[in-house]
């Protein structure tokens, strides 16, 4: 068997989400961006019960097309406003911010690395991750895509394109990847490629990704839909064998193979490989 | 047994920022670099704060980055009004392009990467559009089509006509290092033949607004670990360097050198001061050190993150004073002469440090006259040189959120 070995994923969509206890209070001041990523994050991390590994040996890679967008704006607001601009507000609107974050409260000490496309960043941040393991300068990885958005995007994309009618959603989703196989399923990344290519500003708004297959499936329209369908995948049913997503856009290509090993009976009986 | 993956030779550099526009012009003023350090003028905005800073005072593009710009395919894809980061990333990106002898065949032929490291390069921050947004208007879209469009990595990599990836690292003030490290795996891993790596940064109302908020910017021009340092001072630039493998076939070219490590870890502390012991930097040194196989004796040349905030260099000399350098090795601090580009520093930083060392020359620190007493390592201070004894150097970054990188470069030649 070849890794590295997705050892969890979940995924959290909401406006306000849902945190634990022992998060919530240094999370207080966290705008939505940081809490949906210690979200997703949490879920996440709590599914790995097998194998301890030291917060040096693991590494984080966020990944999010436009970031802590309200956040940017509430800084642009004081600047209008001619209002002082609150620190703690500042350094939440930097983009790494959430994946300090989530380093110092996962012990995630290997290195942090913040993606930002308006493609697929949540497989550049897997393709990263995969790099790392793969040379050995990491042996567990934390792999997100988060994204808020903001009133203006909403609007804006309204005003580009006049059929978007719904809101995207505010959404997250964290995998964790590991050199071994520690699960009873063993689940691996097989592969992530992509290949993207010029392609007018306004796709990064009007994303229409097709599922390859006989016929072709639309994706939703959001930047998490594929992210969300791969959690989807990787995370809540037993399967056994390989499975290829590929997806095509105006801006590229996406493909990912996972591989899974036959389900052990315990798994199968209740068809979910999470805790 | 694996086999040792292939040396990672740096075949081109691109920089503009304060000190200097361009390699030829930077590499002059090494020893002694100017401090263009001034009141931020109106048409970049308007503001009554008192804080310095450190801009590039050419227009922008200049004739090679407009000939880079007019000669893409695809123009049509490019965004109307490129941003000021966007225009400074171009600018280091042709003359790297050019120093590494790439020509617009070599972008069809290779898997050619891009990588670059930008933290306002990200954000939508046109104010204009947005006070108007909010006042209940409809604005012109425009802004919004250049935001959306203007993605560093994918903008470079339609202007250069390449075909392999392109990603932006944004990584606050280390993004530049973390660049140039990813770039290194990138290239170790087969992803890619060339990889133009690097950081951009222009000066940004926000974050000169969010510095000042933090107490970290400093009234006069900084003075990296002095006894009296007060504060940093926002500037802008890039650096861009062309990565290639040495086992694939290349031009004519001399490669300047290698980049032997990188080396990244997080401190797990504060979300915007460092661990008071640099424990993050000690971690990402230790990294790049053995990623370099190199033996901290070795190395002849430092060129520390050394904004002059209390914390940054505190920390920092604490880490750096845990290594066995030799009493020889030089440490400096350049952002007394470029100021503190924050995405683009590290980029900018190992550009610095790879001409220093292919030199065998390094200036001192720009407004440090004499080092602290109070930390544990002395950096070269302002206006003396000093000769380095080796090939081999670091160069170092520290980020919000407790972000750490380091890359061990050798010069060649």
């Amino acid at each position: 068997m070849t890794g590295p070995f997705i050892i969890a994923c979940a995924s959290v969509t909401g406006t306000v989400p849902e945190l634990p206890e022992y998060l919530r209070k240094p999370l207080r001041r966290g705008d939505q961006f940081i809490q949906l990523t210690a979200a997703a994050a949490h879920q996440a991390l709590v599914q790995v019960v097998a194998v301890e590994r030291p917060g040096e040996r693991c590494g984080l890679f966020l990944g999010t097309c436009f970031g802590p967008m309200q956040s940017n704006f509430n800084v642009l607001d004081a600047l209008i406003d001619q209002e002082p601009v609150s620190p703690t507000l500042f350094s939440h609107s930097v983009f790494n911010a959430a994946a300090g974050y989530a380093s110092r409260l996962f012990g995630i000490f290997g290195g942090a690395w913040t993606f930002t496309s308006f493609t697929w960043p949540f497989l550049q941040g897997l393709a990263n991750a995969d790099f790392m393991l793969a040379t050995g300068r990491l042996d567990r990885a934390l792999i997100l895509q988060v994204e808020t958005y903001a009133p203006l995007l909403h609007d804006t994309r309204r005003r580009m394109i006049p059929q978007a009618v719904e809101e995207w959603p505010p959404c997250a989703v964290a995998w964790v990847l590991d050199r071994e196989a520690i699960n009873p399923r063993a689940l691996s990344l097989r592969e992530v490629s992509f290949s993207e290519g010029a392609a007018p500003p306004e796709t990064a708004l009007d994303r229409e990704e097709l599922l390859a297959g006989d016929p072709e499936a639309p994706l939703d329209l959001h930047p998490m839909a594929l992210p969300l369908l791969l959690t989807d995948l990787a995370g809540k049913t037993c399967w056994e064998g390989e499975k290829q997503i590929t997806v095509t856009a105006r801006f590229g290509k996406a493909s990912v193979c996972l591989w899974s090993a036959p389900c052990p009976p315990s798994l199968s009986s209740s068809g979910r490989t999470s805790p | 047994m694996p086999s040792a993956p292939p040396r990672i030779l740096i075949t081109g550099m691109g920089c503009c920022c304060a000190a200097a526009f361009g390699i030829t012009e930077l590499n002059a003023r090494l020893t002694d670099l100017p401090v263009r350090c001034g009141p931020v003028p109106p048409e970049f905005f308007h503001d009554q704060l008192p804080f310095p800073a450190f801009l590039v005072e050419r227009a922008l593009p200049s004739p090679s980055a407009a000939r880079l710009l007019g000669a893409t395919s695809t123009a049509a894809s490019l965004p109307h009004g490129l941003n000021r980061t966007a225009l400074l990333a171009l600018e280091a990106v042709a003359e790297a392009v050019a120093d590494a002898g790439l020509c617009e065949e070599s972008f069809r032929e290779a898997r050619v990467g891009v990588i670059i490291g930008t933290t306002v390069g990200c954000t939508f921050n046109n104010e204009e559009y947005y006070a108007s947004w909010r006042g209940g208007a409809a604005p012109d879209l425009t802004p919004v089509r250049n935001y959306l469009g203007s993605n560093l990595g994918a903008l470079i990599r339609t202007v250069l006509g390449a075909t392999g990836p392109a990603t932006v690292v944004t990584n606050a003030c280390a993004s530049g290092t973390d660049a140039l490290g990813l770039a290194k795996i990138w290239l170790e891993q087969d992803r890619c033949d060339i990889v133009i790596a690097g950081g951009a940064d222009e000066l940004s109302r926000i974050a000169y607004h969010g510095f000042s908020a933090l107490m970290l910017m400093s009234r006069t021009p900084c003075r990296p670990f002095a006894p009296d340092r007060a504060g940093l001072n926002l500037g802008e630039g890039a650096g861009i360097l062309v990565l290639e493998r040495e086992d694939r076939p290349r031009r004519e070219a001399r490669p300047r050198g290698i980049l032997l490590g990188y080396g990244a870890a997080t401190d797990g502390y504060h979300p915007t001061a460092p661990h008071p012991e640099g424990r993050g930097l000690q971690a990402a040194l230790r990294s790049a050190l053995a990623d370099a196989s190199t033996d901290p004796a070795e190395i002849s040349y430092i060129n520390t993150h050394g904004t002059g905030t209390l914390v940054n260099d505190a920390a920092e000399a604490t880490a750096l004073a845990r290594f066995p350098f030799r009493e020889e090795c030089r440490m400096v601090s350049s952002k007394g002469g470029t100021g503190h580009t924050l995405g683009a520093a590290g980029a900018v930083e190992a550009i610095i440090t790879l001409l220093a060392l292919s030199a065998g020359v390094t200036g001192g620190t720009p407004g440090c006259g004499e080092t602290d007493s109070t930390l544990p390592v002395s950096v070269l201070p302002a206006g003396s040189t000093a000769p380095l004894f080796g090939r081999k150097g670091i160069s170092q970054s520290l980020a919000f959120g407790g972000f750490n990188g380091a890359v061990v470069l050798e010069a060649l030649g």
